[in-house]
């Protein structure tokens, strides 16, 4: 297998200029070993250089607005010591030759830091070849400019472009041992890099999604059930077919799989107005199944009820943490909950499909091509190979377009209906059908002993089940944090039924977790009158790696150290504790390590007398290693997250009533506005660490930050979200 | 019903429901995608537009009542003045992340400082609150917009 | 004398008319009448009761008055349901709480009561529901006092045509009065609850009146307050779409809109307006007359979007604030009501509305509706009290949420 031995592959361009083909690896493990390993995939495109030197560089990663369409190229285009001037990008479709063309868990900088740099420097290596034996000198005594190779000792150059067909010509270097730069070289890697997309953002061009346009495409929407998964009975549809501008109007049996197609009706007319308005008029009889218990506050009670008795299961068990407790100065009891949240993203859940002649072409805003389009071949009964997926820029991704849901309903809806279709979501189905962040509940019990220092802790976490596991993205670690760093410790788990579907949004998992695990630390500093910072510092201890126990979640572990640096950075750049505060104004720590990166934020924000909350300032601190890529994109990135944080802290929270979700629009989920977002500092910390990705580490500390600011301004403590549910006023 | 509206200084005419929101007419009919469906409710200002150098949210406005004002999309705000320069400041400043909201961003944006030549934090707030940006580059909207007020100045 | 001859013989068990076979007739009044907005509970199947309604006595369940012979009207004669439609006596001789509009159905002709019957008997599917009980603080919940009610207020069934109108004039009477019942919601209430008058003759009819946290304007010809500036055109339109160029229905009109008045034949809605516009206004008002555009900063971000600057909204879709007379209106609660927690969808003849008013009670403090509120109460010739705090932390609490879900009330 000439791939596996050689991972590159150049070739002649049509009409001239080279063409660098690569395979490299899908998994992190592999590309942290430098090469393709057994998961490695078939050569693909990633580079052509034309003979007017513009080098075109494939983007094979959804753009979800984390800026990987620029990241991804310009790696490559740093070790092809390419001129940045002359780089043009190409959104590449869905094809298994690339590896890990999804959006999701910031893996995209880590998977690829290394592979797609050695693509670069092989082609950089040719290209010198190339001028060497144009020139017959060695390749030891060439260089390379932006865009060109230089020799020096004879002053002689030549562009990439007129090196190109020649180039194509040199025999192929080994990915795994092909030199890259020196960092202190980089010219493109750390520099900020405007997004090449935004000229073209700003003038209003169709690149999203919702914007797809196809010869006689007609546009769709599809009714299901508000309880998730109900069954069709009977409908209107005859009558909804009669409607102004209604081409087709069909029932749809779907399967029992909540990520796959489900039950409903299906309305495709001339333009999506005409199609919305007669779906308002469907009046169909559902079988919603049993939605006993599936209610918020059933949910909220089972879940204090739970807690009274013994966790189904033990987690993780440290020490003895009922003896510790008795031993303990101060003890804490509190119970923190979280609620079920909607991704929101801004553009809502659309696809374009066209079905022809036993091919199938589809449109997507997806973070997730591939299993979705695995998804519509088996849903459709289509081999895969009959599917042709393009990506589009997303309008949004917050971990909502991993599931495809959306793209086989109008896969099955243009396949049924003839033609070309357009299904465009509304907001309120976009909100309704979700696969929601879990809601969670957390009875925690902590102790301090008399010097101050936490010795023991509990957790019985309440959580959801669906279909009697785990539900999606409602889990929790055994190693989450302080675990490993408290002598005494215990958690444990319950489930709750649920039928609500669940997922993965922005920092699964963390971004609940963190609010909890980090409020009531913050608790257990005040209680015992210590200064939060420094109760922080002593949890953590020495510098030290921390390996992670063995299971399916297993990472590189949990560096004490960068957690500390951190929160000292964020600490001092806040001036915490240095700075006298007005009266109801307060700030508040917290940190959280989550998919590989370490934040710790400072939040400043005061409370009114009639309760109304500014958010003052946040100040970040983070270390995601060695380089930051793109500093202007990551500053970006940092302050987003943080924000977002804030704005679910602040007005995020679902209500579920008889297995529906209450709310549809943001009339009553709130996502930040401009009046409320403060400015956001944000610091990295350089370490000799691996550089790892920024779309999600940013916001899992904003949320306890701003809750702990909350207990310093006011004395309250905040022991579950959204805070527009929490009256803080002081007046009568 | 056959509406003519003017769409960017051009007479456009449409044979649509009354009650249909300028919004799909903009997107659907005319093909004109810049402006954006987010909430249908008047509640993200993702479709904003101009009417009549007003910023409106193009999904609260039934096509009937449009009548004879002009309306100005995210296509055309760079042939006024102040729209190009809100441009080149989202651009400088990198403004967007996923790019969703900021057609809306900039309309309103510019109707700000087409009539607050010189915005202050809280101008910017009252004007800017009605458009949600979910990925929240707020930090960099309100820079973008106080940069292009700088450089109309200059 | 005919119609009572003709109800006399139908209930002597003679051959029926004809016109009773068929129930398009029955069907229309019951329409008219309104019964299944009360009678059905949201989601529910029609005219099996269940919805609770609010009432200062506490909460009443509507009943259901399917002819399901258990837990329905279904073993009544047409006698048991003339009882309990005019006299508000059910067939077991208990009285009916006043919830049941029986008041104004007193007016309905025989003809029409034989009609309904034939419609619920015949037309409408039986749905076995056993009745919920009210919750009805215990002294109220002691029937008795109804009987004593009765008594004071109620007047002998059957409508008495005013010789000094037309006979349109007398249709529009009839339809307002009785079968429409729009007294009970549009008429201030007495000491005990009763509609303060049933009839043309009284000022105070249709003057206007707040229940369950929504006021209803009068109808009278109140220049700002009331249908003073609304023409018979005007009138016809809104209850046969909602909408026009003047308001748009919300609050428990909708339930009229959704349910009743668009099923209604034009020459009757023109009959109505004719008689609405012949009711003097209770009050001497200036009528509304635009005043130069003033701003609010809340009401530019959260309002202006849809109801535009100079509050003249984008009528018949987005309601004009200007000149408005639910946002005059002396007591606020409607206004207070639809801003906290926006309007249900209204769905005439089955098609939801295009356009509809979210809520605000998320985004906005009691502090900040009250000065939006006071601000649309004052501006552009608006002349109304402003809104106090206290008003809307009160509606705050007591009120939830409109869904904006699709309601659909089918009657069979
Ligand atoms: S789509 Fe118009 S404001 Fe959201
Ligand atoms: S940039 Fe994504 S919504 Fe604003």
């Amino acid at each position: 297998m000439l791939a596996r031995r050689n991972f590159l592959k150049v070739s002649l361009l049509a009409g001239g200029g080279l063409l660098l083909s690569a395979s490299i690896p899908a998994t992190a493990k592999a590309a942290s070993l430098g090469k393709a390993g057994p998961d490695a995939v078939a050569l693909n495109a990633y580079v052509r250089i034309a003979p007017d030197g513009k080098v075109t560089i494939t983007a094979k990663n959804p753009e979800i607005g984390q800026g990987v369409k620029m990241m991804l190229p310009m790696l490559i285009a740093e070790e092809l010591d390419a001129d940045w001037a002359s780089v043009q990008i190409e959104q590449a479709d869905l094809d298994a030759r690339y590896p890990g063309q999804v959006a999701g868990g910031s893996t995209a900088t880590p998977l690829n830091w290394l592979p797609l740099r050695q693509v670069g420097a092989a082609g950089r290596q040719m290209l010198i070849g190339a001028a060497a034996a144009e020139w017959s000198v060695s390749a030891a005594e060439c260089e390379t400019a932006p865009g060109e190779v230089l020799h020096k000792p004879s002053g002689r150059r030549l562009s990439y472009g007129a090196l190109a067909s020649k180039a194509a010509a040199q025999p192929v270097p080994n990915l795994a041992t092909i030199k890259l730069k020196d960092p202190k070289a980089f010219r493109i890697i750390g520099q900020p890099i405007r997004n090449l997309e935004v000229p073209r953002i700003v003038t209003g061009q169709p690149m999203f999604g919702i914007d797809v346009s196809v010869p006689g495409m007609l546009y769709a929407v599809f009714q299901k059930c508000d309880v998730h998964g109900g069954k069709l009975v009977s409908s209107n549809v005859a009558e909804i077919r009669k409607l102004p501008g209604v081409k087709a109007a069909f029932e749809v049996k779907g399967g029992n799989d909540l990520r796959g197609l489900l039950d409903g009706v299906a309305v495709v007319a001339e333009n999506w107005w005409q199609a919305n308005r007669a779906r308002q008029q469907l009046d169909i009889i559902w079988n919603e199944g049993d939605i006993g218990g599936q209610s918020s506050g059933d949910f909220a009670a089972t879940a204090v009820r739970m807690s009274k008795g013994k966790p189904e299961s033990i987690l993780r068990s440290d020490g003895d943490a009922k003896a510790a407790f008795g031993k303990a100065a101060h003890v804490v009891e509190a119970a923190y909950s979280y609620p079920f949240l909607s991704h929101i993203n801004l553009e809502p859940q659309n696809c374009t499909a066209h079905y022809a002649n036993g091919k199938l072409e589809i449109w997507a805003p997806t973070q997730n091509p591939a299993p979705g389009a695995k998804l519509v071949a088996s849903t459709l009964g289509i081999p895969e190979t009959a599917i042709t997926v393009h990506m589009t820029r997303v309008g949004g991704g917050f971990g909502r377009r991993l599931s495809n849901d959306y793209m086989v309903e109008a896969a099955w809806i243009a396949k049924v209906a003839g033609a070309p279709v357009k299904l465009l979501w509304t907001r309120e189905d976009d909100m309704r059908h979700d696969f929601y962040r879990p809601a969670g509940f957390h009875f925690f019990k902590g102790g301090v002993d008399a010097k101050g220092q936490l010795i023991a802790l509990s957790d019985h976490f309440v959580t959801f089940s669906e279909n009697g596991a785990i539900a999606a993205s409602a889990d929790m670690g055994p190693a989450e944090f302080p675990a490993r760093m408290v002598e005494n410790l215990e958690f444990g788990v319950s489930m709750i039924p649920l039928r609500t579907p669940t997922g993965p949004l922005r920092a699964p998992r963390s971004n609940g977790l963190g609010f909890a695990f980090q409020s009531f630390l913050d608790e257990l500093a005040h209680a015992s009158g210590r200064d939060p910072v420094q109760f922080a510092l002593d949890i953590l201890g020495a510098p030290r790696l921390l390996p992670d126990p063995p299971g399916p979640r297993q990472g590189p572990g949990f560096h004490t150290g960068r957690m500390r640096g951190v929160i000292e950075l964020a600490a001092e750049k806040a001036g915490w504790g240095k700075k006298t505060l007005p009266k109801g104004t307060g700030m508040g720590l917290a940190y959280y390590f989550s998919h590989l990166g370490y934040f710790a934020e400072v939040v400043q924000a005061s409370v009114s007398a009639g309760g109304a909350i500014t958010v003052e300032k946040i100040w970040v601190a983070g270390d995601i290693g060695s380089q930051i890529i793109n500093p202007l994109n990551a500053e970006n990135q940092a302050q987003g997250a943080a924000l977002d944080g804030i704005g679910t802290a602040l007005g995020q929270g679902l209500t579920v009533e008889n297995g529906r979700i209450v709310q549809g629009n943001f009339d009553s989920v709130l996502p930040l506005r401009m009046r409320q977002a403060p400015p956001v500092e944000v610091h990295f910390r350089v370490t000799e660490f691996p550089p790892t990705g920024l779309g999600e580490p940013a916001l899992p500390p904003a949320l306890p930050a701003l809750a702990n600011a909350i207990f310093a301004a006011t004395g309250r403590r905040i022991r579950s979200l959204p805070l527009k549910d929490h009256d803080l006023s002081t007046t009568a | 019903m056959q509406y003519t509206i003017t769409v960017n200084g051009t007479p456009r005419s449409v044979d649509v429901d009354g009650e249909t929101p300028l919004l799909w007419v903009l997107r659907d009919t005319l093909d004109l995608k810049g402006t954006k469906f987010g909430c249908g409710a008047a509640q993200c200002g993702a479709c904003t537009v101009h009417i009549d150098g007003h910023p409106a949210r193009a999904c609260q406005t039934p096509i009937a009542t449009v009548g004879k004002a002009a309306i100005t999309t995210i296509e055309a705000i760079g042939q006024s003045k102040i729209g190009q320069h809100v441009q080149a400041a989202w651009i400088a400043l990198d403004v967007p992340q996923c790019g969703y909201c900021q057609a809306g961003q900039i309309m309103s944006a510019t109707a700000l400082l087409e009539r607050t030549p010189a915005p202050t934090d809280h101008d910017i707030n009252e004007a800017m609150s009605g458009n949600l940006c979910r990925c929240a580059t707020y930090t960099r909207i309100r820079a973008a917009i106080k940069q292009a007020a700088e450089t109309v100045r200059t | 004398m005919k119609r009572i001859g003709l109800l006399a013989a139908l209930l002597a068990g003679l051959a029926m008319p004809a016109w009773a076979q068929d129930t398009a007739a029955g069907e229309y009044i019951v329409r008219a009448a309104d019964c299944v907005a009360c009678h059905s509970a949201p989601g529910g199947k029609a005219f099996a009761g269940g919805l609770k309604m609010g009432t200062p006595l506490g909460t009443i369940s509507a009943t259901n008055i399917t002819p399901d012979i258990e837990t329905g009207i279904g073993s009544y004669t047409l006698e048991d349901f003339d009882r309990a439609v005019r006299r508000g006596i059910a067939r077991d001789g208990h009285h009916l709480y006043p919830v049941m509009p029986y008041p104004s159905y007193a007016k309905l002709s025989d003809a029409d009561v034989a009609a309904m019957y034939e419609y619920f008997m015949r037309a409408v599917r039986p749905v076995r529901q056993v009745n919920p009980p009210n919750e009805i603080p215990l002294l109220l919940s002691m029937r008795w006092p109804m009987a004593i009610w009765n008594a004071v207020f109620t007047e002998s069934p059957g409508f008495k045509p005013d010789p000094r109108h037309d006979a349109q004039w007398n249709r529009g009477a009839y339809l307002v009065e009785g079968p429409g019942h729009c007294g009970a919601c549009h008429t201030p209430r007495g000491w005990a609850m009763q509609e303060k008058a049933l009839g043309a003759a009284d000022a105070a009819y249709l003057a206007g009146a707040t229940l369950d946290d929504w006021s209803a304007p009068s109808l009278r010809q109140n220049k700002a307050t009331g249908l003073g500036g609304w023409t018979e055109v005007d009138i016809a339109a809104f209850l046969k779409t909602g909408r026009n160029a003047h308001s748009s229905a919300f609050g428990s009109m909708r339930d009229v809109i959704n349910n009743s008045t668009p099923y209604l034949s034009d020459v009757d809605l023109a009959a109505i307006a004719v008689y609405l516009k012949s009711l003097p206004a209770s009050a001497a008002e200036t009528a509304y007359s635009p005043a130069p555009v003033t701003t609010n900063a809340l009401y530019a971000s959260h309002c202006q979007s849809c109801h535009r600057e100079a509050g003249e909204g984008a009528p018949p879709f987005m309601p004009p604030l200007a000149g408005n007379a639910a946002v005059v209106d002396p007591d606020p609660a409607s206004l207070i009501n639809i801003t906290l927690n926006g309007a249900a969808p209204l769905v005439v003849k089955g098609r939801p509305d295009a356009y509809r008013m979210p809520q605000f009670r998320e985004q906005l403090s009691n502090q900040q509706i009250a000065e939006i509120l006071s601000f649309i109460r004052s501006a552009w010739g608006n002349h109304a009290a402003a809104v106090p705090v206290q008003d809307v932390a009160e509606q705050r609490k007591r009120t939830d949420p409109a869904s904006d879900r699709v309601v659909f009330l089918r009657m069979r």
